[in-house]
């Protein structure tokens, strides 16, 4: 669905991504972990065609990805930004709404079938009872719910999240996860995510791709294939033990205790 | 507790009742006043003394209509930059713009001596310059808000600079003249100009009351607009221009009437929320009423002279804009 080929990337002299080369299936979860400084939210605006490659390319299948409307774009891939102050106070609804401009430019609002799909994605993300609040008054893992919902009203193939749920409690957590999960199972939706949960990273994704702290690969692959102590120790100069837990199943990875 | 927004909910019918009374006071105060029911009778073709018809007929209701025209393109364009440099503290000022039109007056002052004509041309050219050499510098930018701000107070203090020299230069009259023109001054109105003023104010709102939706995109940030489908630099270009054009034209017009963009659509935010579909309206609107009633004390406060309109916005408009930020930081 996307290609990655052989992409070099640099701020002036600084370079941010190294020959990084991956593809990205339809339908899949592709998990992108690293150090800060690693060039994750890079790759993510390079893959949405926001940067040009220094070097290689960042293939879709209608072209090359800066070389794409920013309309066409929007109907092809939505985003979830990091969280950022909101000097203006819309309601909830309102900035769901913002999600339909590429499908629905009406001076007007928007109309009957697109409000529909808003309530359906304030549902999902469990923010209805939110709709008429202000954005200024959220807290941040409510704003993130409600930017999840704007970027799922976009009704894109693909979706990039940059870091969905790190301002959220527990219990949405596995909400949104699970809203991911079945997005992506049952919608055919390809989910290209930042995190720095690496747990539930490997709960979550089919693939991980994880970087150096030089923006150069280390390793690609499934989760149990990506995430092991060497790796992790190679990427993040820390060292930890990975285990998996013994009635679910899944990873577990804990740094070593900090008196060692 | 009174919910304000509630009580203020049917916003058209309190703008347009708002107008509608500032109307009334504008053209009924002066150095003679006019009862309102009189202003009635001879709008309408109803009776009313002769003197007071010529009075109202000729000079105040042409000057009512200019100020609410300049009071509206200025609210109206304050409102499209605070959304586009997605800043509610912004002013239409704040990209250059007043320093160019300043410029461009005493130019046409200073060489040319007081002309009718000349001084809002010489202004609305020097407006349209200073927008365009901001634009230039700051497009290379990719959308910093920071750079393109900074490149708007660079360009201001550098026509800061050279009118200052100007003034050095010139001689006495021109020099007041010029200060007359820069606090902001209404009472040149000329008709000929309303018809061409509103003609260029109307298309310009409605190019931006288009774009409502695509100012509702800005104010989440050109990045968060790219993604959501919107080709930034092209709405963005054509907001300056427009908002550009709408300011400079104020100026040109009316000179530096302070406040009025920067208070007004920060009020009617606060009043009927930042949707622009209807903070645009409501802004021209309310910017049109308040400097209407801005007009009319500047007229009575020291009748017979007259104040400029842009001490009395600011005199209101700075203590409220205080407390708006008092507000906001409790």
């Amino acid at each position: 669905m996307i290609s990655v080929e052989n992409l070099s990337f640099s701020y002036g002299a600084k370079a941010i991504l190294q020959q990084v080369e991956f593809g990205v299936n339809q339908g899949e979860i592709l998990t992108i972990l690293g150090p800060n400084g690693a060039g994750k939210s890079t790759l993510l605006r390079l893959l949405r065609g926001r940067l040009h490659p220094d070097v290689g390319n960042i293939r879709w299948q209608d072209g090359l990805a800066h070389q794409l409307s920013r309309a066409k774009m929007a109907t092809l891939v939505a985003v979830l930004p990091q969280l950022s102050s909101q000097p203006f106070s819309f309601s909830v609804r309102e900035m769901v709404e913002m999600g339909c401009f590429a499908r629905d430019r009406n001076l007007w609002g928007i109309g009957d079938k697109q409000k529909t799909v808003v309530a359906d994605m304030l549902r999902q993300t469990d923010v209805t009872h939110l709709a008429k609040q202000r954005v200024c008054e959220l807290s941040g893992g409510e704003l993130q719910r409600v930017l999840l919902a704007r970027a799922l009203t976009q009704q894109t193939p693909v979706l990039l999240l940059d870091e969905a749920t790190s301002q959220l409690d527990l219990c949405h957590t596995r909400t949104v996860a699970q809203l991911l999960y079945r997005l992506s199972r049952d919608e055919g939706k390809t989910i290209v995510q930042v995190s720095h949960d690496m747990e539930l990273s490997a709960e979550l994704s089919q693939r991980i791709l994880l970087l150096n702290a030089h923006g150069e690969m280390i390793s690609l692959g499934t989760p149990t294939h990506v995430l092991t102590a060497e790796n992790i120790a190679t990427a993040f100069g820390v060292s930890v033990q990975v285990e998996r837990h013994q009635t679910t199943g899944a990873l577990r990875i804990s740094p070593l205790p900090l008196t060692c | 507790m009174i919910n304000i927004r509630a009580f203020f909910s049917n916003w058209l019918l309190w703008l347009t009742c708002a107008l509608l009374l500032s109307f009334y006071v504008g053209i009924s105060c002066g150095t003679i006043t006019i009862p309102w029911r009189e202003i009635t009778a001879i709008i309408f073709g109803d009776g009313g003394s002769s003197l007071n018809e010529v009075i109202i007929m000729k000079i105040r209701l042409p000057r009512v209509l200019f100020a609410a025209l300049v009071g509206a393109a200025l609210s109206v364009s304050g409102a499209a930059f605070q959304a586009v440099l997605r800043n509610p503290l912004a002013d239409p000022y704040i990209l250059g713009v007043s320093g160019g039109a300043a410029l461009g007056s005493v130019l046409a002052l200073t060489l040319g001596g007081y002309s009718v004509f000349m001084l809002p041309v010489s202004a609305f050219c020097g407006a349209l310059l200073a927008l365009l050499v901001v634009y230039l510098v700051a497009r290379s930018s990719q959308g910093d808000n920071h750079i393109l701000i900074l490149a708007g107070v660079m360009v201001g203090s550098l026509a800061s600079a050279l009118l200052l020299f100007l003034l050095w230069l010139a001689p006495a009259d021109s020099v007041r003249n010029a200060v007359f023109w820069l606090a902001g001054n209404l009472s040149h109105v000329r008709s000929d100009w309303l018809p061409w003023g509103y003609l260029v104010a109307v298309m310009a709102f409605l190019v931006l009351w288009r774009q409502s939706r695509v100012l509702d995109l800005f104010t989440q940030g050109e990045d968060c607009a790219a993604d959501l489908g919107l080709d930034v630099p092209k709405a963005r270009l054509l907001v300056f221009t427009v908002a550009g054009v709408l300011v400079a034209m104020a100026v040109s017009m009316a000179g530096l009437v302070g406040f009025v963009g920067l208070v007004i659509p920060h009020v009617v935010r606060l009043l009927w929320g930042p949707g622009h579909a209807r903070l645009l309206p409501a802004a021209a609107l309310a910017g049109a009423a308040f400097l209407v009633l801005a007009d009319a004390l500047s007229r009575v406060v020291l009748a017979p002279a007259e104040l400029p309109v842009g001490v009395v916005t600011a005199l209101i408009g700075a203590p409220f804009f205080l407390y708006l930020l008092r507000l906001r930081g409790e």
